[in-house]
C-alpha cells in the first residue's frame, strides 16, 4: 500500500512536470512573433513541397559534412556558368557560417579567375567567404594564422585585411606586426587614418602609445608622421620641443616621428639653412629628417612657376637635390637612399644636369645597397654623350665605381644606340674579371632578346 | 483546508513550475542563434573522400530552399494581412531584418517580410513610401553593400511590383527625384515595351519622362544608352512604321542612330529594311552613321555558318586576315565554354572529355572546323590547360609537330592569369625541350610576366611557394623574377629576398 502511495505521488508530479512544460512550451510557439510564425510556415511549404527531401533537416541545422556532400555532388552536374557560381556562392556563404576552414579550402580547390576580369557581373567566390570573416575578424585570422592552406592563403589574407579593415581595424592593429613588410606597407597608412576615423582622443592616445612599443619598421616614419599630426596645428618650434620631450622620456620612435615631421618643407631653405635645422636634431634621429626632406624634394615641381622648386628653377632645384643628397651621404642613410624612390630624384637631377648626377655618384661608397643608384645616376649622361663620357669614366679613380661605370656605358651603347661594337669596347675596359664576367651576360641577355648575334 | 494536503500541493505546484522552466529554456535555446563556430580542422577534405550518396539530395534540397526569400516574398504577397501603421508595420520589419544574431536563412526570410511591408505601404501611399526612402538612402544602400552575397534584389521587388501594378507612365512622376530607383523603373519600363507594347510604348513613356524632365531614355547617358538598345531589339515588324516616322521627324539624331542600329540587330530582315532606309525617305544622314559603321557587325551576326565571310566582315583596316580569323575563334570559344553547359568546370571535375568538349562545338560552331579549325584548337586548349593541364593535351592531338609547340609555347606567357601557380607549374613541366630560341625565350617569359601578379595577389605565400618550387628551370626562373617583382617595390627586401633564394651566390 505504502509502495502504491508512493507510486501515484511520483506519477502526479511527472504529470505536473509534463502539462507545465507542454504548456508554456504551447504557448511560447503560438505566441512567436509574427516574422517568425510567418517564417516557419514558409520554412514548412518549401520542406513539404519536395517529396525526395522532405527527410532532410532544414539548411539552417546542417553542419560541415553536409554542406561538404553538397559540394562534391555539384561536381558530377551541369550547369551553366552563372548557375553554377551562384549555386556555389550560396554554399560557401552558408557553410564559412558552420565551418570556415573547409569553406575556404572548398574555395581554393575550385578556379580563381576573377569574375570581373572574364567581363561578367557577380562576384567572386572568394567573397562569399567574407560574410563570415566579418563575424568572426580574430576567430579567422587565427585559421589563417594556424592552417596550411598553400600558396592560396595569401588570396584569403588579402581578403581577411579588407574586412578586417572594414569591421574590425583594432582587431587588424593588433596582428600588424605579425604580417609580412609588403602588408604593412601596402596596409599602414590606412589602417592608421581607419583608427584616427574610429576612435575618440584618448582611445587613439592610447592606441599611438601601443604602436610607439611595436618594432622599429611596422610603419615608416612617413606614415606615422602624416597620421600622427592629423588634426594638431603645430609650428615648427612645437615640433622641435615635443621631439626634445620625447627623447628625454626615451621614447625614440616618437622622436623619430616628430623627426620626419621637421624635416618636411627642410628643401625650402638654404644649404646652410638645412645644415643649421639639422643640426638642431639630436644625431640619432637625424636621418628621419633627411629621409622626409628626400622624400619631399620633388613635391613642389607642379606647384607654379612662382615657386622657387618649380620646374622654372632648375638651378635651384639642383642645388637643394645636391645638398640633401650629399648630406644624406654624410650621416651615411644608405637605406634612405637605397629606397626605390632614390632613382626618382637623382633621375630628376639628371635630366636638369646629367653631369652632375654622374659625378654625385661617384661620391658614394661601393657596397651593396648602393650599386643600383650608382648605374641609375650614371646611365643619363652615358647616353646622352657616348663619347664626352668616355673621358669621364677614365678619370673615376680606378677601381669599382669605374668598372661599374664602363658596364653601364656597354649597357647603354646597346639600348640606346644598338652599338654592338662601342658596347664591346667598354666591355675591354673593366679591370675586374668576376665583373666582367657579370656585365658580359648582360650583354648577351640583350643579344638574346634582340636576336642579335656579333660573334662575342 | 487539510493541512496534510498542502506539502502534496506545493510539491505539485512546483513540479509545475520546473516544467516551465525546462520548456522555456528549451525555447529560448532553439530561438538563440550561436555566433558561427569557426573549427581549427577541415572536414572538407574527410569529406570529400569518403563521398555519401545523400550528396545530391543534400544538393537538391540546399537549392530549394536557397531561393527562400524570393518564395517567401511571393508567399506573403498572397498572404500577409494588411496593417493599420503600414509606415510601422514596414519600419518594424526592416529593424527585425537588420538584426545582425540571426542565421542567413532567418535573414532571407526577414527581408521578404520588410519588402512585402513596403510593397503594402507603397501601394496605399506611394509618395509618403518613396520619401520616407530617399531619406533613408545611405542606410540602405550602405547595408546593401556589404551583401554581396545576398540571394535576391532587396527592396527592388517590392519597387518593381509598385511600377508594375501601377503602370509606368502613371508612376513616373514619382520616381523623377528618387535617382535610386531608375533601375527599376527602366526595368519595368522595358517589359512593358517587350511584352506588345512597342515602338508606341517606347514613345508614350519617353514623352512622359520628358514632361518630368527625366534624361533617363535619353542617349546622353550611357546606362540609357543601353535601355535604349534593350527597347529597340524588342521591338518587331509592326514597329517599322512608327520607327520609321521617328527617323524622319527625330530631333536627337543619337536616339534615332541607337534606335535603327539596335533593331537592325534583330533579324536579316529587319537589317535589310533598315538598310533600304537610306537615300529613299527623308531621313537625316546623321541617323545612318551608327548603321553604316556596324552594318558589318550585323551582317556578321546572321552568318554565323560562313567563318570566311565573317572574317571579310569583320576585318579591321590594320587587322591582318590570320589575327581576324583568331580574334572570331577566341570569341567564339568563350562564347561556347560559357555558354549552356559550363565545360571548363566539367572538363576540371572530370565529368565531360575533351572528345565530348570538341564534339559538342562542333555542333554548335561552324568556327571550329575548316579554316577555324586550327586556331579553335589552339584556344581550347588554352582555356582547358588552366583546369587539368595534362588532360588539356589531348586537345592537341593529331595536330602537326610545329603547330603544336607553337600552342604550347606560345601558351606559357599568353595564358594561365590569375589561376594557381601550382596549375600553372604544371603545365610548364608539361613542356617538351625547347629548341628555338624563341621556345627558350617563351619558356621564361611565362614567369617573367606573370611574377608581378602573383606576387601582389599572394604576397609572401607566393615568396615561400616558389621557395619549395622542385629544382629545375622553372624554379630557376620563378625566383629571379620575383626577386624582380620585389626590386620594383623594395630594393633593400629584394636584396634581402636574393640573399635568401641564393645563399651560394656572393
Amino acid at each position: 500500500m505504502k509502495y502504491r502511495n508512493t507510486f501515484f505521488l511520483v506519477l502526479s508530479h511527472i504529470v505536473c512536470l509534463f502539462i507545465g512544460y507542454s504548456w508554456l512550451h504551447k504557448s511560447n510557439t503560438s505566441n512567436a512573433t509574427e516574422v517568425t510564425e510567418q517564417s516557419r510556415q514558409s520554412t514548412a511549404v518549401f520542406t513539404s513541397s519536395s517529396s525526395d527531401s522532405a527527410q532532410l533537416r532544414t539548411i539552417k541545422d546542417w553542419k560541415s559534412g553536409e554542406f561538404s556532400k553538397a559540394w562534391q555532388a555539384m561536381k558530377s552536374g551541369r550547369y551553366s556558368r552563372a548557375e553554377r557560381r551562384k549555386i556555389q556562392q550560396n554554399l560557401i556563404t552558408q557553410w564559412a557560417c558552420v565551418d570556415f576552414l573547409s569553406a575556404a579550402e572548398a574555395v581554393l580547390g575550385e578556379e580563381w579567375d576573377d569574375v570581373s576580369t572574364e567581363g561578367n557581373s557577380g562576384t567572386t567566390l572568394l567573397s562569399s567567404l567574407r560574410p563570415a570573416m566579418r563575424n568572426d575578424i580574430e576567430g579567422v585570422w587565427q585559421i589563417l594564422a594556424n592552417h596550411d592552406f598553400g600558396v592560396g592563403r595569401g588570396k584569403l589574407l588579402r581578403a581577411w585585411l579588407d574586412e578586417a579593415y572594414n569591421n574590425n581595424p583594432q582587431c587588424l592593429l593588433s596582428h600588424f606586426t605579425e604580417l609580412s613588410w609588403r602588408d604593412r606597407e601596402w596596409n599602414g597608412d590606412r589602417i592608421l587614418s581607419r583608427i584616427y576615423q574610429k576612435q575618440t582622443p584618448p582611445q587613439q592616445e592610447e592606441t599611438w602609445k601601443m604602436i610607439f612599443q611595436m618594432p622599429e619598421g611596422t610603419f615608416s616614419y612617413n606614415v606615422l608622421s602624416s597620421n600622427y599630426l592629423v588634426g594638431k596645428q603645430v609650428s615648427r618650434d612645437d615640433l622641435q620641443n615635443q621631439l626634445q620631450q620625447a627623447s628625454e622620456a626615451k621614447n625614440p620612435m616618437l622622436a623619430k616621428t616628430l623627426a620626419y615631421a621637421i624635416g618636411q618643407r627642410l628643401v625650402l631653405e638654404s644649404p646652410q639653412g638645412i645644415h643649421d635645422r639639422l643640426m638642431d636634431i639630436p644625431s640619432e634621429y637625424r636621418k628621419q629628417a633627411l629621409e622626409s626632406a628626400w622624400s619631399d624634394i620633388d613635391r613642389y615641381e607642379n606647384f607654379g612657376p612662382n615657386h622657387p622648386l618649380s620646374e622654372k628653377n632648375n638651378e635651384l632645384r639642383k642645388e637643394r637635390i645636391l645638398s640633401v643628397a650629399d648630406t644624406l651621404i654624410e650621416n651615411q642613410a644608405w637605406d634612405v637612399l637605397e629606397n626605390g624612390n632614390s632613382v626618382n630624384k637623382i633621375h630628376t637631377l639628371a635630366k636638369i644636369n646629367d653631369v652632375a648626377a654622374a659625378d654625385w655618384a661617384t661620391h658614394l661608397p661601393y657596397q651593396e645597397s648602393t650599386v643600383e643608384l650608382f648605374h641609375r645616376s650614371v646611365e643619363t649622361y652615358l647616353k646622352n654623350d657616348q663619347e664626352g663620357s668616355k673621358n669621364w669614366i677614365a678619370s673615376i679613380p680606378n677601381g669599382s665605381w669605374r668598372d661599374r661605370a664602363y658596364g653601364e656605358y656597354s649597357q647603354q651603347a646597346l639600348r640606346s644606340h644598338n652599338d654592338l661594337a662601342a658596347s664591346q669596347w667598354a666591355l675591354a675596359q673593366i679591370s675586374d674579371p668576376a665583373f666582367k664576367v657579370e656585365a658580359t651576360s648582360w650583354r648577351n641577355e640583350w643579344k638574346k632578346n634582340h636576336h642579335v648575334s656579333d660573334g662575342n | 483546508m487539510n493541512r496534510k494536503l498542502i506539502p502534496y500541493l506545493a510539491t505539485h505546484v512546483a513540479a509545475l513550475s520546473v516544467g516551465f522552466f525546462i520548456a522555456k529554456n528549451s525555447v529560448a535555446k532553439e530561438e538563440k542563434i550561436s555566433a558561427p563556430k569557426l573549427s581549427q580542422v577541415s572536414s572538407h577534405r574527410a569529406a570529400s573522400r569518403n563521398q555519401n550518396d545523400d550528396g545530391k539530395d543534400l544538393l537538391k534540397a540546399f537549392i530549394e530552399q536557397s531561393d527562400i526569400a524570393d518564395r517567401t516574398y511571393e508567399e506573403l504577397k498572397k498572404s500577409l494581412p494588411v496593417t493599420s501603421d503600414l509606415k510601422q508595420a514596414f519600419v518594424d520589419a526592416f529593424a527585425a531584418y537588420n538584426d545582425k544574431n540571426i542565421s542567413f536563412f532567418e535573414k532571407e526570410k526577414r527581408s521578404a517580410m520588410a519588402d512585402v511591408r513596403l510593397l503594402h505601404w507603397l501601394r496605399a501611399d506611394g509618395k509618403s513610401a518613396l520619401d520616407f526612402l530617399q531619406k533613408s538612402h545611405v542606410t540602405w544602400t550602405s547595408l546593401d553593400w556589404h551583401e554581396p552575397n545576398k540571394t535576391r534584389d532587396h527592396q527592388h521587388s517590392p519597387i518593381c511590383d509598385y511600377i508594375r501594378e501601377k503602370g509606368v507612365i502613371p508612376s513616373i512622376p514619382e520616381f523623377a527625384k528618387n535617382t535610386y530607383y531608375y533601375d527599376d523603373l527602366n526595368k519595368i519600363a522595358l517589359e512593358e515595351i517587350k511584352n506588345g507594347g512597342g515602338m508606341s510604348s517606347y514613345l508614350a513613356i519617353k514623352k512622359a519622362l520628358q514632361n518630368q524632365h527625366m534624361q533617363l531614355l535619353s542617349s546622353d547617358d550611357t546606362f540609357s544608352e543601353t535601355f535604349i538598345e534593350s527597347a529597340a531589339k524588342t521591338f518587331q515588324e509592326k514597329d517599322r512604321a512608327l520607327l520609321l516616322n521617328y527617323l524622319q521627324n527625330n530631333k536627337n539624331p543619337n536616339d534615332a542612330s541607337l534606335l535603327v542600329n539596335s533593331f537592325a540587330q534583330t533579324s536579316p530582315e529587319n537589317f535589310a529594311w533598315a538598310k533600304s532606309l537610306k537615300g529613299q525617305h527623308a531621313v537625316d544622314e546623321s541617323v545612318y552613321g551608327m548603321l553604316d559603321y556596324t552594318q558589318n557587325y550585323i551582317e556578321s551576326l546572321f552568318s554565323k555558318d560562313d567563318l570566311q565571310k565573317r572574317v571579310q566582315l569583320l576585318k579591321k583596316p590594320n587587322q591582318s586576315v590570320e589575327d581576324t580569323y583568331k580574334e572570331i575563334v577566341r570569341n567564339d570559344v568563350k562564347e561556347f565554354l560559357n555558354g549552356d553547359t559550363d565545360w571548363c568546370y566539367c572538363f576540371r571535375n572530370g565529368t565531360a572529355s575533351v572528345e565530348e568538349i570538341i564534339k559538342a562545338a562542333k555542333e554548335k560552331y561552324a568556327s571550329s572546323s575548316g579554316d577555324g579549325e586550327k586556331y579553335f584548337y589552339n584556344y581550347l586548349y588554352k582555356n582547358l590547360a588552366e583546369e587539368n593541364p595534362e588532360k588539356a593535351l589531348q586537345v592537341l592531338e593529331g595536330m602537326n609537330e610545329k603547330d603544336r609547340r607553337e600552342i604550347l609555347f606560345d601558351s606559357t606567357w599568353n595564358n594561365f592569369a590569375r589561376i594557381d601557380p601550382n596549375i600553372f607549374l604544371r603545365a610548364m613541366q608539361l613542356l617538351p625541350e625547347p629548341i628555338t630560341p624563341q621556345e627558350k625565350d617563351y619558356r621564361t617569359k611565362g614567369w617573367n610576366w606573370k611574377a608581378r601578379w602573383l606576387f601582389n595577389d599572394l604576397g609572401e605565400d607566393y615568396v615561400t611557394w616558389v621557395k619549395q618550387m622542385p629544382d629545375g628551370i622553372d624554379k630557376d626562373t620563378a625566383m629571379y623574377s620575383l626577386v624582380w617583382a620585389t626590386r620594383e617595390r623594395n630594393p633593400a627586401k629584394a636584396r634581402e629576398l636574393e640573399k635568401q633564394l641564393y645563399p651560394n651566390k656572393k
